[in-house]
């Protein structure tokens, strides 16, 4: 029986590739070899889809009930049902060592913790839709914590030894799946609008105000608006660290997948073309509004945006997930991994949020009060 | 022929009133008149000699003047009356003419308080004259009519000392109040730049728009209608803003009203 999961070894040593950001290649971890994409495709394409099939081969087999009844042991006792869990859990064998790999139903890339090899499992391409794209890392492991050190620069409510005892639990280098979405935004949008001119005449202000009735219609083309597909991943996280730089999108190849995790969409794009929706329609509208200008007031009275719907993409683009833990919470970081852009919530500290407090109010409190104490 | 007469009754009082003062100075009008009696003849010699004693000081007169009715002489009001009584006996010290005066007419228990002169302008600022009001306005309450014109020489020499050394009387907000008005924008400032602050702890947010996905020269504005509807006018009238009425010009204002 073929085993689900694909090992894609060096040519030259056998031992484990991954993707390198640096190089747009594979690279040996123990020779150092490089190999484009396209050779690895050519070398395992045939693996992959025996891998594929062979996955397609355990979802049928998986329905076989082999539970025993010899009454020797009782093994009600030992563990508990998985219930709905068991649904979303698969195991493989590392083709490797040989340990047994349990991971997520959505997982396509992930690495043996035993020997550390990364794999690929192709086969939980099935039934799913193939990525139309994928977005390769650019940044490495170290970037990512470099990042992480240098965004804590600057913040002046950090906690003094959240630096020194925030312990970095786990880096991962995900690829996310992101639906990718082609709109274009009608907007339709009246406004009330003045303008205001005041002049004197003798002994008389005069203040004249015209009132406009304003009427905008424009539409804007967008493309690609991404949307995570992953229902694990934070949106707010996703979104804060867009853009992305499409110029290095490639068609997906599973060549890009060793080395980091990677996983399969559990929203389809119908969940979440209302976000992509939301975020056309609001821009649309903020650059036909910005047309109104000349006017002292401008108040908008009715508005009908639609938005029309194109092309839906799929693809996975490339997020480093830091996540770190400090006195008993634990916090979050992204980073994109193709522009380096960082971002994650940090605790505030209440001391040092006061003390920064009184060190602005307290002087400007007593410069105000000198100044009425001399003059008032 | 009014102020003839008023002449004449204020001389008259001055003569039986003061009768020594004014052989002494025959031609100074004194600091302290009672023509309505309200004062014995040495409480009023003691007022009239601290009066003078303040005027050679600083030289500015401050000057006490009782009626029985000021409507006798003046029946537009007793701030009018004030003024030609200070204008027509010339009143106040050197070329200015700087002085204050304070007269009481008791009919209807009425009284005005009124400076004149540059310099009375600067020493006897309103403020300065509602707190010398207070300090004299209790005991005329009383009858106390001795004890009301001494706390008014107290008062007015006070104020006159504080200008002279260049610091007249001015208004002094409540300390309460000037730590409200110092703390609240401070605190504003304050709450403000933290939130900022505290806002950099957190960039993890959802996008509301999609700026960065716009196709390039893709946005076109296919509708642009400009209506004018219709035009409204306000119109103020600007104030010529005067300065202030101040009643005879070259004084104070007036501080007046019933004890």
């Amino acid at each position: 029986m073929s085993t689900q999961i694909t090992n894609i070894q060096c040519p030259a040593c056998t031992g484990p590739l991954h993707f390198d950001g640096e190089s747009g290649k594979l690279k040996c971890e123990y020779c150092g070899s490089l190999f484009t994409v396209q050779e690895i495709e050519e070398l395992y394409g045939e693996k992959i889809d025996q891998a594929a099939q062979a996955g397609e081969a355990a979802v049928e087999t998986e329905t076989v009930s082999n539970v025993t009844e010899d009454g020797a042991w009782d093994w009600n006792t030992a563990g508990s049902d998985w219930g709905e869990e068991a649904a979303h859990l698969k195991s493989y064998n590392c083709p490797s060592c040989g340990a047994e790999l349990i991971c997520e139903e959505t997982t396509v890339a992930t690495s043996c913790p035993y020997c550390g090899n990364p794999t690929v499992v192709p086969g939980q391409f099935t039934g799913m839709l193939k990525p139309d794209y994928i977005l390769p890392f650019k940044l490495d492991k170290e970037a990512a914590v470099s990042a992480l050190k240098e965004y804590y620069k600057g913040k002046k409510l950090l906690p003094k030894n959240f630096r020194s005892d925030n312990h970095i639990e786990e880096v991962k280098g995900v690829y996310v799946p992101f639906w990718l979405f082609d709109a274009t935004a009608d907007a339709d949008l009246q406004f009330s609008a003045t303008t205001v001119r005041s002049y004197s005449h003798g002994n008389e202000r005069i203040t004249e105000t015209d009132h406009y009735r304003v009427r905008r219609v424009g539409t804007v083309e967008f493309m690609r608006i991404p949307v995570d597909g992953s229902k694990k991943m934070p949106d707010a996280h996703m979104d804060a660290i867009e853009p992305f730089d499409y110029t290095d999108l490639k068609p997906f190849s599973a060549g890009y997948l060793p080395g980091f995790l990677a996983d399969k969409y559990d929203m389809d794009a119908d969940e979440c073309e209302r976000r992509a929706d939301y975020r056309a329609g609001n821009t649309a509208e903020e650059i036909i509004r910005s047309t109104v200008t000349g006017y002292a007031s401008c108040t908008t009275v009715g508005k009908n945006i639609q938005v029309h719907r194109g092309n839906v993409r799929y693809a996975l683009m490339p997020v480093w997930m830091l996540a770190t833990r400090w006195r008993g919470k634990s916090f979050l970081f992204t980073m994109n991994g193709q522009t380096g852009k960082l971002i994650g919530d940090l605790p505030v500290a209440k001391d040092l949020y006061w003390s920064w407090f009184a060190r602005i109010a307290l002087p400007v409190a007593a410069a105000i009060g000198a100044f009425l104490h001399f003059y008032f | 022929m009014k102020k003839l007469f008023l002449c004449l009754l204020i001389c008259l009082s001055l003569c039986l009133s003061f009768s020594v003062l004014a052989s002494a100075e025959s031609e100074t009008f004194p600091y302290v008149t009672d023509a309505a009696e309200l004062l014995t003849e040495q409480q009023a010699q003691t007022l009239e000699a601290e009066a003078a004693r303040i005027a050679e000081r600083y030289g500015c007169a401050v000057y006490v003047v009782t009626l029985e009715d000021y409507r006798t002489y003046n029946n537009e009001s007793v701030e009018r009356c004030t003024e030609e009584l200070y204008h027509y006996f010339d009143l106040g010290c050197g070329e200015n003419r700087d002085g204050l005066i304070l007269l009481l007419s008791m009919a209807e228990r009425d009284y005005d308080l009124w400076g004149y002169g540059p310099f009375a302008i600067y020493a006897f600022t309103d403020y300065g004259l509602d707190r010398l009001e207070q300090s004299f306005l209790p005991y005329f309450r009383q009858n106390d009519w001795y004890g009301g014109f001494s706390a008014y020489l107290r008062g007015a020499e006070n104020l006159i000392a504080k200008a002279d050394q260049g610091e007249p009387e001015a208004y002094r907000m409540p300390l309460a109040t000037k730590a409200a008005i110092a703390l609240a924008p401070s605190s504003l400032l304050g709450f403000l730049v933290c939130g900022i602050f505290k806002s950099q702890m957190k960039t993890a947010k959802e996008k509301d728009t999609a700026e960065d996905y716009v196709v390039s020269g893709s946005a076109r504005l296919l509708i642009r209608e400009d209506q004018f509807i219709n035009r409204t006018r306000t119109v103020h009238v600007i104030d010529s803003g005067s300065g202030g009425a101040r009643p005879g010009g070259g004084g104070t204002s007036h501080h007046s009203g019933k004890f």
